[in-house]
């Protein structure tokens, strides 16, 4: 009688939990085994999918002359974006913790970037960021006399940096959310009594906010950690990929491999590759931060 | 909040279920309730183009009123969009059951099957060398012949590639119009270029004289006969890759040339130019162009008021002529049942017999390269300047066949990026393309 009341009890909670299983199986996980599946085929979309064993991992380490472009174009613009979130969120977050006048205001316009779509925000940034026409370089370079010339997404150095650039601008806002959020359900009384303590500025950030937002900040840089892996409708409305591959990032290669080119099957290696890399560094990155 | 009792819960159940029985028998009787249809439905895609999305409407009702009981749906799709579309739909198993295809996709389409070989007896000649030999110029069907059988049912389109200069710009420039049947070497072609370039008083550049296309497909037109002019090739399958160094090298020292850090160079970033710059050259803004035979129609769509005039794609020095063919042809599914096939090889046939070839040069300004009798005297009357296609007809090459067509051709506009943006050393540029190329090949991503 008993067993049967647990067992009913067991049941009933699959039940009401159902819709969630039904969801992550469906979305995720029968995505993830096929991709698996696929991996291990040819598949040109227009004939149906041919075993190949590991033929396309092979290719992708010993024929793939530009898969190595886009692992370096890869980790060129995580460690850019990586480092941009990690070090100015903070600091924008603990400015905007400071009460002033027209924080509200100046809050909604630091978070307009991170509600724009990414659409119209690309539009806008190939705007601003036109190499004679753009404001950016007038009010940065040409009006400082400047005579050169600075093309951004057209200029195989500027390029990187320009993508850089403007996926900081809404992920900076972005990830604010979080840690302003963190930053106000620190209590006053532990500044109070670190100000009474004589602990410096640099010390109550160390001491009281750090590890206060110490679960936020790794939420912060495992996310950033892993969209930056991730990154691809900005890469492919500003750049695609170029010019001349030097910002066709792993997860835009991915894209056009499939999409493009509709080799469906090495698309699905190339994202084992790219999971087994991002997991790797995620290991290490929540590892070294916990600490 | 009081729970949902279980009388609720009953009565919420029966009605779903009850819509959901309703709504299958309906579906049900609706389809078993359709009326047979006793014709049999042939369907065409073909890309957009306007004038032979009305030829065709044209020529599905006529034979259609041959064949009563058959109905030819003829099914247009937007150029960029439709060898996508034709690629989902075959790999969904609901492909059309002929279509339109260029020269540069046949061995993709081929290798996965999808192609039918001609079925030269329902179109009515006695033979495959029948069909090839009288029906067609000598080798216009020669891209989409496989171990000896043929998988085109004609050709709607045939191209090559020559230069078209806007009047126009000649006459801002102080030019005089080049000979009509001169090909110019390519240093030559060059300096005239330079000579056309024109900045105003604030030095922006009003009008530009020519440029290298930086769109693949068309980019490759231009490219490949340079190359092979040289004496090398974009992509050998033999090989499985590209050929002749120093044939690269040499077509790479002038495209650096042409670009903006050479010695022909023209620097004016603020003067863009679309990937394929064919309106531009229409409007004006660029003065000459590559260009296909129907180019001379879209100009005047574009611009009422272009004059224009072509000559003779430029040529290496010391080195043999060669220029680009391309072309759009009729296949047939393979996927559908050997009636239906035969069917569609007879409206091939049908649309393509005599009376329509001149059709399609009237109404939509596309040369096919078929033997039919008065044909070539007759587009000479039209045009003074067709003489020069047909000579291109003759020293044209087709381009390479791969599976991997776009992804090996994606690195044109890139490698011509490297010499004029990136300003990379010819050498450099040529080594860095050649593993590009070869990578291509062998993983079919560009």
């Amino acid at each position: 009688m008993k067993l049967q009341k647990a067992v009913k009890k067991q049941v009933i909670g699959l039940l009401f939990a159902s819709p969630a299983i039904v969801y992550i199986a469906v979305f995720f996980l029968y995505p993830f085994l096929l991709t698996v599946y696929l991996s291990f085929t040819e598949y040109p979309l227009i004939a149906p999918p041919k075993f190949v064993g590991l033929d396309n991992f092979v290719t992708i380490f010993t024929r793939d002359a530009t898969f190595g472009d886009s692992i370096y174009a890869t980790v060129i613009y995580s460690v850019g974006f990586c480092l941009g979130i990690w070090i100015l969120t903070p600091a924008l977050s603990l400015f905007f913790n400071n009460k002033f006048k027209g924080r509200s205001f100046y809050v909604v316009i630091f978070m307009i970037a991170a509600m724009l779509g990414v659409v119209p925000s690309a539009m806008a940034w190939k705007v601003v960021l036109h190499p004679s026409l753009g404001i950016f370089n007038k009010l940065f370079f040409y009006s400082w006399g400047y005579t050169g010339q600075v093309d951004w997404f057209s200029s195989v150095n500027m390029a990187m940096p320009g993508m850089i650039m403007v996926t900081l601008a809404s992920g900076i806002p972005f990830y604010s959310i979080y840690l302003i959020g963190a930053l106000g359900g620190i209590p006053n009384h532990y500044y109070e009594v670190a100000k009474i303590g004589g602990a410096s500025l640099f010390q109550r950030l160390r001491y009281v906010v750090l590890p206060s937002i110490k679960p936020i900040y790794l939420f912060v840089i495992v996310t950033s950690l892993i969209s930056s892996f991730q990154m691809v409708s900005w890469f492919f409305l500003l750049t695609n990929g170029g010019p001349v591959n030097a910002t066709r990032v792993l997860s835009l290669y991915i894209y056009n491999s499939a999409f493009y080119y509709y080799k469906f099957g090495y698309a699905a290696a190339l994202t084992l590759v790219l999971l087994a890399i991002s997991s790797i560094l995620c290991y290490f990155a929540l590892k070294v931060m916990s600490k | 909040m009081s729970p949902i009792s279980r009388k609720m819960i009953a009565i919420i159940a029966a009605i779903i279920i009850v819509v959901a029985a309703v709504a299958g028998a309906m579906t049900y009787l609706a389809f078993f309730n359709t009326p047979a249809t006793t014709k049999t439905t042939l369907n065409m895609w073909i890309h957009t183009f306007a004038p032979a999305v009305t030829l065709f409407k044209n020529l599905t009702a006529q034979f259609e009123a041959l064949h009563p009981d058959v109905q030819v749906v003829v099914t247009d799709t937007a150029f960029r969009d439709y060898e996508k579309k034709l690629s989902i739909a075959f790999a969904g198993g609901t492909g059309p059951d002929c279509f339109w295809l260029g020269d540069w996709g046949f061995r993709n389409y081929f290798d996965s099957g999808v192609m039918a070989p001609v079925n030269y007896t329902a179109m009515g000649y006695a033979s495959q060398a029948d069909f090839i030999n009288n029906r067609f110029w000598p080798g216009a069907l020669d891209a989409f012949i496989v171990n000896g059988t043929c998988y085109s049912g004609g050709i709607s389109e045939y191209d090559t590639i020559l230069i078209l200069y806007n009047k126009a710009s000649f006459d801002r420039a102080g030019v005089p119009y080049p000979a009509q049947n001169v090909s110019l070497t390519w240093d030559k072609f060059a300096e005239l270029g330079k000579q056309l370039t024109l900045y105003d008083n604030s030095s922006k550049m009003t009008q530009m004289g020519w440029g290298f296309v930086y769109d693949a497909r068309y980019g490759t037109s231009v490219l490949e006969p340079l190359i092979q002019q040289a004496g090398g090739q974009i992509y050998d399958p033999t090989a499985k890759g590209p050929t002749n160094l120093t044939a690269w090298q040499q077509v790479a020292q002038y495209a650096y040339d042409v670009g903006k850090f050479g010695k022909y160079g023209i620097d004016d970033p603020a003067f863009t130019i679309a990937p394929n710059p064919q309106n531009d050259l229409f409007t004006g803004r660029v003065a000459m162009a590559f260009m296909n035979p129907s180019g001379y129609a879209s100009a005047l769509s574009v611009n009422p008021n272009f004059t224009g005039g072509f000559m003779p794609l430029p040529h290496f020095e010391g080195y043999p002529r060669s220029t680009a063919l391309y072309s759009y042809s009729y296949f047939v599914n393979n996927a559908v049942d050997a009636k239906k096939q035969e069917l569609a090889w007879q409206w091939i046939e049908f649309i393509t017999n005599d009376a329509n070839t001149l059709r399609w040069y009237k109404e939509v300004g596309f040369v096919e390269p078929r033997n039919v009798v008065g044909y070539k005297d007759y587009l000479v009357q039209q045009h003074d300047w067709i003489n020069l296609f047909f000579d291109g007809f003759s020293i044209g090459k087709y381009s390479f066949r791969s599976p991997y067509y776009y992804a090996i051709v994606d690195n044109v506009p890139k490698f011509l990026q490297l010499l004029q943006v990136a300003n990379t050393d010819p050498n450099t540029a040529v080594n860095i393309t050649w593993n590009w190329i070869k990578s291509a090949a062998a993983t079919g991503i560009g």
